[in-house]
């Protein structure tokens, strides 16, 4: 299976493969997927903005639906069966109440591209089919964020002692990767709130060039975190799936900004700006000393 | 004028002799001049931990390391750890628990991994954290790779 | 079909490759022969380019070529614009102003490329680097976008009046309006800066021509193969078949390697069909902060509407969102803010107007998140704000407002960052926010664990966000 697609680390060659399976009837192991090379297909876009799962898992869901329809098609007529007699399982077709009539769909693919006879008119050759998949508008996924936070007001240290997740993305399709997904949005949301930030100078110099001083969050500052799911299909698309590639970033600054002014009420803190630091809180809570 | 030394490497078991500039770094010179690519190369400053290999048994990162400073000495790399068709318990562990996601940082942790199982068959939650602060990922938020750990350290115990 | 993989925690295929170091890389392909580039990059962040001495550069053993933009002669041309404005929305002023593969007459931000060095290896192509010598003239320089909108402020693009690069508005319902009839207004200035997405594989092309059989194969660090493949095989005057491009095992991306027509991924296959030799560029740590794309910067003069009881009538804003020194990318990421920012809530009233400003950095284009973090920030920090005034507590504000389940499809009477109608298709927000609030132990921690551990001492707090996330966009995709 091919797919313009490509990959950034996220599974597409598992997820993808999953839906492939489960319409083939195939081992999950048995489908390579091919990805991130021109010459293995022509039309496609990219991975991005949170569509993978919705735009190319639907159009790789209609294009293993089409083959699996090809397939019953001319299993058929190799079998003598009706098309509704007939499953799909374990790689194999077969007569559902007599299995011992059947075929692998390796030897039915080699009868689908003869070297000698007809195809039959208003067929085609191979068990091959491209599908696509254009959304009408894009679908909405829902998710709620919590946190307890835990800061030092003398050295401005920050400990997160919880976080929740709660993920409403429709469909799932490998929830292990979607909490891999949202751990890993998480971990750069907490970069956005409070260690990472460019400093440019006013005549345009970066001064934190470099990862000594332009901080990614480590294991010692990314918490543990408890993933919750609903799931409410999207009407858009057969799978019912949506995205959730950037779920794990968006709510993660407004969380912090909540909940740090939470935790230091005698401040009565307003945090209108992100990201925050460890030396940008230190010079908001002395301005407000200096106020009270 | 460039100048040319004699380097002997043992590496992931392999005796390797070359000629190299000083000022070749290790991480060049494993990655393009014995073409391990396994060893990873993300800020060549030491901080992100990518690029560790094990030096004589210890940790080190190959990017703060010159070449020939490796004259004599033997390394294990990524691919002295284990293959497709026989994994270590680590790489298996990290396998079932979604430890990789884009697979760049992984050899970094693997073999800052290595000799901390060593040293530490039982882990903590908090010790394996403190174990890898030295390696960024930006994929996994590192929860699923201290899952891992935490499974390779069981399968390490169970097979001693 | 049966849904026996669906659903499931499938392990991953690719892992074991990923794991034994065997899966490949764009800075793990070698070809025989190949070359190696670096980048002289511009110091200064905006300057006038006065003149180029490469000769000594020229001259260092190991160093096959150097190139400027003089000697690509009529080779030269900026990017494509990759994403148009919006047709379908009245009053958009848009200025297209595209990077170049190498600086022309003006340097625009710290480390805009300058020259191109060819060398045998990577560290001889660096030294040849600091044997060119440029001449650049300083200019004064813009940097905060408050700044660079003043009348007065340096101008990135001297063909134009301002540092304007665009200008959208979009609204929903009569804010003005039903400002007169709220009883609480939310007024406030909230500034949001870059971030980058720093993934732990830099970018990277390889590329290799073969004039024997005609054909390009170009391995990259992209999130999108397919349009880097039209577009360069359109750039180089060849036909789609003649130029493959391979993206392969990428380290991580998260937005800047969706950014296309880089200057690097402009340049290398040019020169790989000049020399006619296959050439590598990879970038390294401290380039990555230059050469590759940020994202996040805004200011936000921001509004909300309520009534005594915290219901929203309303939100209105504007806001300056910094581009950096070109606008490849359109408005996805102003347009993904004004989607999000009446966030999961009920709101009939909204106005928003966004103005896209140039400024002497790096060029701003899509890092995940991409604008949503910030549209979400500002409705959830007012929201928490009216909260306080009111005396409503956080989760009982939200539950007020947010969208019910038999309001779906929800249509907001905007249009998102793929044009089409932002229309909410589905969705049952209740049950979220209180699973969050039940996980957390919400009320437990608020009545009992807090006021304990502040009487011990402690600054502990606690914090609950809602937000929508708009996904699946177009235009299509297509597997066979």
């Amino acid at each position: 299976m091919a797919t313009g697609v490509g990959t950034q680390g996220q599974g597409h060659f598992t997820s993808f493969a999953q839906i492939v399976a489960d319409q083939l009837g195939v081992d999950v192991r048995d489908v390579i997927l091919v990805t991130g090379d021109t010459s293995e297909f022509h039309w496609g876009t990219g991975t991005f903005a949170s569509r993978g799962a919705v735009v190319a898992a639907n159009a790789i869901n209609a294009s293993a639906k089409r083959v699996r329809e090809k397939i019953l098609a001319l299993a058929s007529k190799v079998l003598e069966a009706p098309e509704d007699e007939l499953e799909l399982a374990e790689g194999v077709i077969r007569v559902a109440d007599i299995p011992r009539i059947s075929i692998t769909l390796g030897e039915l693919a080699i009868l689908a591209n003869p070297l000698r006879g007809a195809v039959e008119p208003g067929t085609e050759p191979g068990l091959e089919a491209t599908a696509y998949f254009g959304p009408q508008y894009g679908a909405i996924a829902f998710g709620t964020h919590a946190m307890i936070l835990d800061v030092d007001p003398q050295t401005m240290m920050i400990e997160i002692k919880r976080y929740v997740a709660v993920e409403d993305c429709g469909t799932v399709i490998n929830p292990l990767i979607l909490e891999g997904q949202i751990h890993g949005g998480v971990s750069l949301g907490i970069g956005n709130s409070y260690y990472e930030k460019l400093v440019f100078d006013d005549n345009g110099q970066l001064l934190n060039a470099s990862l000594v001083d332009y901080l990614i969050p480590t294991a010692a500052e990314v918490p543990r975190i408890e993933v919750g799911h609903e799931e409410t299909r999207s009407p858009l698309n057969p799978l019912g799936s949506k995205g959730v590639g950037e779920a794990g970033a968006i709510p993660v600054p407004a969380l912090f900004a909540q909940a740090l002014e939470n935790a230091l009420p005698e401040y009565d803190l307003e945090i209108l700006e992100a990201p925050l630091s460890p030396n940008r809180l230190f010079e908001l809570l002395r301005e407000k000393e200096r106020e009270l | 004028m460039r100048h040319f030394f004699d380097v002997s490497v043992t590496v992931n078991g392999t005796r390797y002799e070359r000629t190299v500039e000083p000022r070749l770094l290790l991480s060049d010179f494993l990655r393009h001049d014995l073409g391990l690519t396994g060893t990873h190369v993300s800020c060549e400053h030491g901080v992100c931990g990518s690029c560790t290999i094990l030096f004589d048994g210890q940790p080190v990162r190959s990017c703060l390391m010159l070449a020939v400073q490796a004259n004599g000495h033997e390394i294990l790399t990524v691919e002295g750890l284990g293959t497709s068709d026989d994994l270590h318990p680590l790489q298996e562990a990290f396998w079932e628990a979604h430890s990789v996601q884009c697979g760049f940082c992984t050899p970094g942790i693997l073999m800052t991994l290595v000799p901390f199982l060593e040293e530490n068959p039982n882990p903590n939650e908090e010790e394996i954290r403190a174990a890898i602060s030295g390696n960024l990922c930006r994929c996994t938020g590192y929860q699923h790779i201290v899952d891992g750990v935490k499974l390779a350290a069981k399968k390490m115990s169970a097979s001693l | 079909m049966t849904k026996k993989y669906i659903g499931k925690r499938i392990k991953r295929s690719e892992d074991p490759r990923l794991l034994t170091g065997e899966a490949l890389f764009v800075d793990d392909v070698e070809i025989p022969g190949m070359l190696h580039a670096a980048f002289l990059r511009s110091d200064y962040a905006h300057a006038y380019l006065k003149s180029i001495d490469i000769s000594a550069a020229q001259a260092l053993e190991g160093v096959v070529a150097v190139f400027t933009t003089e000697t690509m002669g009529d080779d030269w041309q900026p990017g494509p614009p990759l994403v148009s404005p919006p047709p379908t929305v009245e009053d958009v002023i848009f200025h297209s102003r595209t990077q170049v593969p190498l600086v022309k007459d003006k340097v625009r931000h710290v480390g805009e490329p300058i020259a191109i060095v060819i060398a045998e290896n990577r560290y001889i192509a660096e030294d040849a680097v600091d044997d060119i010598v440029v001449d650049l003239e300083p200019l004064d320089v813009v940097v905060d976008i408050e700044k660079a909108m003043q009348p007065d402020a340096p101008l990135v693009h001297d063909d134009l009046d301002s540092n304007l690069a665009a200008h959208i508005k979009q609204e929903k319902g009569d804010y003005a309006a039903i400002r007169e009839a709220a009883d609480l207004i939310i007024k406030r200035r909230i500034v949001i800066d870059r971030g980058a997405a720093a993934a732990m594989e830099n970018r990277g092309v390889v590329a290799q021509w073969d004039a024997k059989s005609q054909h390009l194969t170009v391995w990259d660090t992209t999130q999108a193969p397919i349009p880097i493949r039209n577009g360069l095989a359109a750039r180089l005057d060849l036909s789609e078949h003649q130029v493959r491009v391979i993206a392969p095992f990428i380290g991580g991306a998260f937005g800047p390697k969706m950014m296309m027509f880089y200057p690097e991924e402009m340049l290398i296959p040019w020169v790989s069909i000049k020399l006619d030799r296959p050439v590598k560029w990879i970038e390294d740590r401290y380039e990555n902060f230059y050469a590759t794309t940020q994202e996040r910067g805004q200011v936000h003069d921001a509004e909300m509407a309520l009534t005594y009881d915290g219901r929203i009538l309303g939100v209105s804003d504007v806001f300056l969102h910094d581009s950096g020194a070109y606008d490849p990318y359109g408005l996805t990421i102003p347009l993904n803010t004004q989607c999000h920012m009446m966030g999961p809530y009920d709101v009939a009233n909204y106005y928003s107007e966004s103005k896209v400003v140039f400024t002497n950095k790096i060029i701003t284009t899509p890092v995940r998140g991409a604008g949503r973090p910030q549209g979400i920030f500002i409705v959830e920090r007012l929201l928490d704000l009216a909260a306080r005034e009111l005396g409503i507590d956080p989760i009982e504000i939200r539950m007020r407002n947010l969208i019910p389940p038999d309001a779906f499809p929800y249509e907001h009477k905007i249009i998102d960052q793929a044009f089409a109608p932002l229309i909410f298709d589905s969705g049952n927000y209740k049950p979220v926010l209180e699973k969050a609030a039940d996980m957390i132990g919400y009320d437990q921690f608020v009545k009992d664990e807090q006021p304990r551990l502040r009487a011990e001492g402690r600054h502990v707090g606690i914090g609950i966000v809602p937000f929508i996330e708009t996904t699946g966009v177009g235009p299509y995709e297509e597997p066979g």
